[in-house]
């Protein structure tokens, strides 16, 4: 590479991690690199810190956009690499004080010094002051506040001298892909992405699975889901959509189950479909936006009756949320605008009037029994369809 | 498309329309307001065709605006009411299509009250109209055939309980505007028998282009939102298409000189529907309707659901006022004023006929709506 952008990256949670660190770091790096394809670029580690080079034709707001989208950093900034020199470093914070937001020339500011390399003639302090006084040459309005400055100039001496200001906050979490894979019950409302989005942050890769019955529900609700699903493509480091085609199976419940039971009866197929889906994909545990007494079939009596269809562990990250909790999250990730259009993901002849809310499990189970289900269910995942979508959250066609 | 039941909605242009459109395209393309020849034989054209719109209408020459449609139409004569300087009333019946009802949210910001007037079945009561009267009232707003359910309402009554109320009341004259886009050329009316000061038409409901559409209109104080070139009155600024002009005409002749005739045909198709229909519920009234239009609902179905599975079987039918881009919020308010059972107004699909529309084909819809009908009971 001739011309690169160098930009240091602060790891959160991994840096705590003991002797499985170096897997921890090796998966954020592989997942930055995924994000950065296209575009030349190596990353290297340091103590609590990651050093990623690129090709300087890829636009910062792209390495941005692909570092404040990947989970396992907490924050990344720019940063200058010099000779660990004093000159040098005079040097460096010239440069900065030419960039934003120093070159507006006005506010307060103080550098914040760290000796990585405590063989480095210079101290803290000194680093401190030699670094001040190229910022007092250059902008001698800008006045030092060392309690609560509105911006700060880090510098760090390591193999070579760091310097860079104002980093931008990273997602936090552990890197996608070091908590195995579950499958996402994802169904076109607000939760399910949301739900996606939480457990990509505990490190877990995730596939999307999707209930389609049409045309009790529309090609524009499967296309809501597909835009869904490339939404949180980046969070996840990619994903698929399997596409369940579920008609036949609705409609089959609809006829022969109680009234009040049908959408219990729904849960169950839904998850006995996930958990065959599941084993295909190898994937150990599913995932759902269920938040405990959300609608009827959300009560702790209902969650166990469709948890006793599952062979895996089912995570529910929201069960403890608020609506309004959800949907400042849906708004954060840029999924809730897409949720709320107007396309249902039922058709209102499914929903029974009165729904029972509290299934009694072996009672309401044995009357699933009673549907003889198991054809409907191996016929909805053998006409599944696949849609797969890159970490940059395009669908591949 | 034999399967095509959305003709509320649109129709398909005419041959002779169409030929209209590309003979004048090449013919009178010059501006009508040029002072060149081209100029000249452009704007005697359009004086022509203005001509021959207002015979067909019965109307004089003078009262007719080519618009962009009926919704431009409707959109004037609403407007119009921010001109005043003091805001005062309005009464318009809850049934209109969204051209009118929208104007409510700008018109009572500028300090408009509106009364809308329920339509139980799809009929304004014109003493209702008597009722809601007002010494401020300014305008009244009310369709001939209701979009929705397609009844034709008894405007002529509404007028005279108007001008009686101006005559007793000595107040001033209040505008009384008709939208009539799903009366021309389907069934027999006259503007001056109604007595109307305004009304609104489209070319594309009756097998002429898009996009243009006549404003009638009698009251001189009219005045439009619309700056520019001063033409159509200075109601519609903007160069006159002439070729749509033209084409709208030669549709609305087609449609003037087969009118009895298409009024039978689709007679024998509607009283047919009604035959074979068995299950659905017809919501429709049979007496005081236009046979062009018959609403339906498919209890426990969905509208869009049955839309989607009649689409898939290649039958178009429309789930409700194709105009309204979010249909399901806004025609439930429409809904509301016609006072449709919710169960059946949430499963209602309208379908509507043209003089193309073929007996065989409506046998077949018929059969396939009863088919879904039974399917989902």
């Amino acid at each position: 590479m001739n011309n690169t952008n160098l930009y240091l990256i602060r790891i959160g949670e991994i840096s705590l991690k003991g002797l499985n660190r170096d897997f921890f770091e090796k998966r954020l790096r592989a997942n930055i690199k995924a994000k950065l394809r296209g575009y030349q670029s190596t990353i290297k580690t340091q103590k609590g810190r990651l050093f990623v080079e690129v090709d300087a034709q890829c636009p910062t707001e792209h390495v941005e956009w692909a570092l404040s989208t990947t989970f396992g950093l907490v924050g990344f900034s720019q940063c200058l690499r010099v000779a660990k020199d004093e000159d040098a470093i005079r040097q460096a914070a010239q440069t900065l004080m030419g960039e934003e937001p120093f070159n507006r020339g006005v506010g307060t500011y103080k550098v914040e010094s760290r000796r990585a390399d405590k063989s480095f003639a210079l101290n803290s302090y000194q680093l401190n002051v030699i670094i001040a006084e190229e910022v007092h040459r250059i902008h001698p309005n800008l006045s030092v506040d060392v309690k609560r400055p509105q911006m700060t100039i880090y510098c760090e001496i390591r193999d070579k001298a760091y310097l860079y200001s104002s980093p931008k906050p990273g997602l936090g979490g552990l890197p996608v892909s070091t908590a195995g894979k579950g499958m996402l019950l994802l169904s076109g409302g607000i939760d399910s992405p949301v739900a996606g989005f939480r457990m990509a942050q505990r490190g877990l890769r995730m596939e999307c699975i999707y209930f389609h019955a049409y045309p009790y529900t529309s090609d524009e609700a499967l296309q809501k889901v597909i835009k869904l699903a490339s939404l949180i493509s980046p969070y996840l480091q990619g994903t698929r959509l399997h596409v369940v085609p579920f008609t036949d199976a609705q409609l089959h419940i609809k006829a022969k189950a109680r009234s009040e039971e049908t959408t219990l009866m729904f849960r169950a197929a839904m998850m006995e479909v996930s958990n065959l889906l599941a084993e295909q994909q190898e994937a150990l545990c599913l995932v759902t936006g269920e938040a405990l007494s959300q609608v009827a079939s959300q009560t702790v009596e209902g969650l166990a009756f469709s948890d006793s269809y599952s062979e895996r562990l089912v995570l529910r990250p929201l069960v403890g949320l608020d609506k309004g909790e959800i949907i400042d999250l849906a708004r954060k990730i840029d999924t809730y605008e897409t949720s709320i259009l107007p396309y249902e993901d039922c058709c209102t002849i499914f929903s029974p009037k009165h729904p029972l809310t509290r299934p009694d499990k072996e009672t309401v189970r044995s009357h699933y029994d009673e549907l003889e289900m198991q054809s409907f269910i191996e016929e909805a995942v053998a006409q599944t369809k696949t849609y797969d979508f890159t970490a940059s959250g395009k669908l591949i066609e | 498309m034999s399967g095509y039941f959305d003709n509320a909605a649109t129709t398909v242009m005419s041959e002779a329309a169409m030929d209209t459109y590309l003979r004048v395209s090449r013919t009178y393309w010059a501006n009508p307001s040029s002072s060149h020849q081209g100029g000249k034989r452009a704007a005697a054209f359009l004086t022509e065709q203005r001509e021959r719109a207002a015979s067909l209408l019965g109307v004089d020459a003078k009262h007719i605006i080519f618009t962009g449609g009926a919704t431009q139409s409707n959109d004037i004569i609403l407007s119009s009411l921010l001109w005043r300087i003091r805001p005062q009333h309005y009464i318009a019946s809850g049934a209109e299509h969204s051209s009118v009802l929208q104007w409510q949210g700008l018109l009572s910001h500028a300090g408009w009250r509106a009364t809308l007037l329920d339509a139980p079945g799809g009929f304004v009561d014109p003493q209702s109209v008597g009722l809601a009267l007002e010494m401020q009232t300014r305008l009244v707003s009310v369709m001939l055939v209701n979009n929705t359910l397609g009844t034709i309402q008894d405007v002529g009554a509404m007028v005279s309980v108007v001008r009686q109320y101006e005559k007793e009341q000595k107040s001033q004259p209040i505008h009384v505007h008709c939208d009539a886009t799903q009366a021309l050329g389907k069934i027999s009316f006259d503007l001056r028998d109604l007595g109307v000061d305004s009304a609104s038409f489209s070319a594309h409901k009756l097998h002429g282009p898009r996009g243009i559409g006549i404003l009638y209109n009698t009251n001189q104080t009219i005045q439009s939102l619309s700056r520019g070139g001063g033409q159509e009155g200075g109601l519609r600024a903007g160069t006159e298409d002439l070729a749509s002009i033209a084409a709208m005409v030669t549709a609305m002749e087609e449609a003037q000189s087969t009118v009895e005739k298409n009024l039978a045909h689709v007679t024998t198709l509607n009283e047919r529907m009604r035959q074979l229909l068995d299950g659905p519920t017809i919501l429709t009234p049979s007496a005081n309707s236009s046979p062009y239009i018959l609403t339906i609902a498919l209890p426990p179905l969905p509208s869009e659901v049955a839309e989607r599975m009649l689409d898939d079987l290649g039958f178009a039918v429309s789930a409700g006022s194709a105009c309204s881009h979010n249909a399901r919020q806004k025609g439930a308010k429409v809904h509301n004023a016609l006072r449709l059972d919710p169960a059946l107004s949430q499963s209602s699909i309208r379908i509507s006929f043209s003089c193309d529309t073929s007996l065989k084909a409506c046998e077949e819809l018929a059969s396939a709506i009863n088919t879904l009908y039974r399917n989902h009971q």
